[in-house]
């Protein structure tokens, strides 16, 4: 999903670099978002592991 | 204690954080000039207008609720997640020497401390949902939207509770995921500095971990700021979402 995103980005400023400061900001909206479901599940699972609810 | 525990220790760590912001914000402001900025003002104004400009974007309708919102939950969020690259033990054990046993400083590595914030947005979202469209409004969008239902046809009607599940799926996923989403990168972010700490002793190895340790810091310092933009900016989208009176049918 990252590397999708990375090169969508590359690409659109190879079209146009006078938007890499607008897309530089959107992509990392988006990276944010899209990480936010592994790193929810890394985090989850470390709590799982090591300071588990009982 | 489960589900009433208070954490006295994060709540401690956010107050004060959050007064730290206050007081750093409010010096620049009073102490701002007109001529040539000094150090505080310059970086207390990049701050500022980035925000501006991110909202001013996103959110199209008036409120004046939204940015100095947006600018706090920023500022705000990212000292709380700003104090994870203190070094893990040395508050902790300062505390043990005075006698507090347990102290956990980084609050948003507290689900409880996200998933409050998370929850407060969500409270303005249904508020401002309401103001702006109306009880009768709030609810139609909930019910009439993916799938158009006309008074016309009565087999629509169907569509109802179909569309009242998907709609409040979608409801709640997004504080859900705003808070956990915050609380997942800093407890993963954490968890990862105890155990390179705790993984490696030794001299050789030491020195290797303390590479590791610098290097996930480095690599922590953007997780930081991009979380605390994403939460910000998230906030203002949900925001606007709700001023939304669509009245295309």
């Amino acid at each position: 999903m990252r590397w999708a995103l990375g090169g969508k980005f590359m690409e659109g400023v190879a079209r146009q670099p006078e938007l890499l400061p607008v897309l530089r900001t959107q992509m990392f909206i988006i990276l944010g978002l899209v990480d936010a479901v592994p790193i929810i599940g890394v985090g989850v699972g470390l709590m799982v592991i090591f300071a588990p609810p009982i | 204690m489960g589900f009433w525990a208070i954490n006295v220790d994060s709540i401690f760590w956010s107050v004060f954080l959050g007064v730290v912001f206050c007081v750093i914000f409010r010096t620049a402001a009073k102490k701002a000039t007109a001529g040539v900025p000094g150090g505080l003002q310059n970086a207390v104004e990049m701050i500022v207008d980035f925000i501006d400009d991110t909202t001013s974007s996103i959110f199209q309708h008036t409120n004046s609720l939204i940015a100095p919102m947006a600018l706090t939950i920023f500022v705000w969020v990212f000292l709380l997640n700003l104090m994870d690259l203190v070094p893990v033990d040395w508050i902790p054990e300062a505390a043990m020497a005075m006698g507090i046993h347990y102290m956990k400083v980084v609050p948003s590595t507290d689900p409880n401390i996200t998933l409050g914030l998370a929850f407060s947005v969500f409270g303005l979202i249904i508020f401002f949902s309401i103001k702006e469209k109306g009880v009768g409004g709030f609810v139609k969008e909930l019910t009439c939207h993916p799938f158009e239902v006309s008074l016309r046809s009565p087999l629509t009607w169907l569509f109802l509770p179909i569309n009242l599940v998907l709609e409040t799926v979608t409801l709640i996923a997004k504080p859900v995921s705003l808070g956990l989403r915050l609380f997942g990168n800093l407890y993963a972010g954490e968890m990862i500095f105890i155990l390179i700490a705790l993984m490696y002793t030794g001299l050789a190895l030491g020195l290797t971990a303390a590479v590791l340790q610098w290097a996930w810091a480095v690599f922590h310092v953007l997780v930081i700021t991009l979380q605390a933009f994403i939460f910000a900016v998230l906030t203002v989208v949900y925001l606007a979402q709700a001023h939304d009176v669509s009245d295309e049918h």
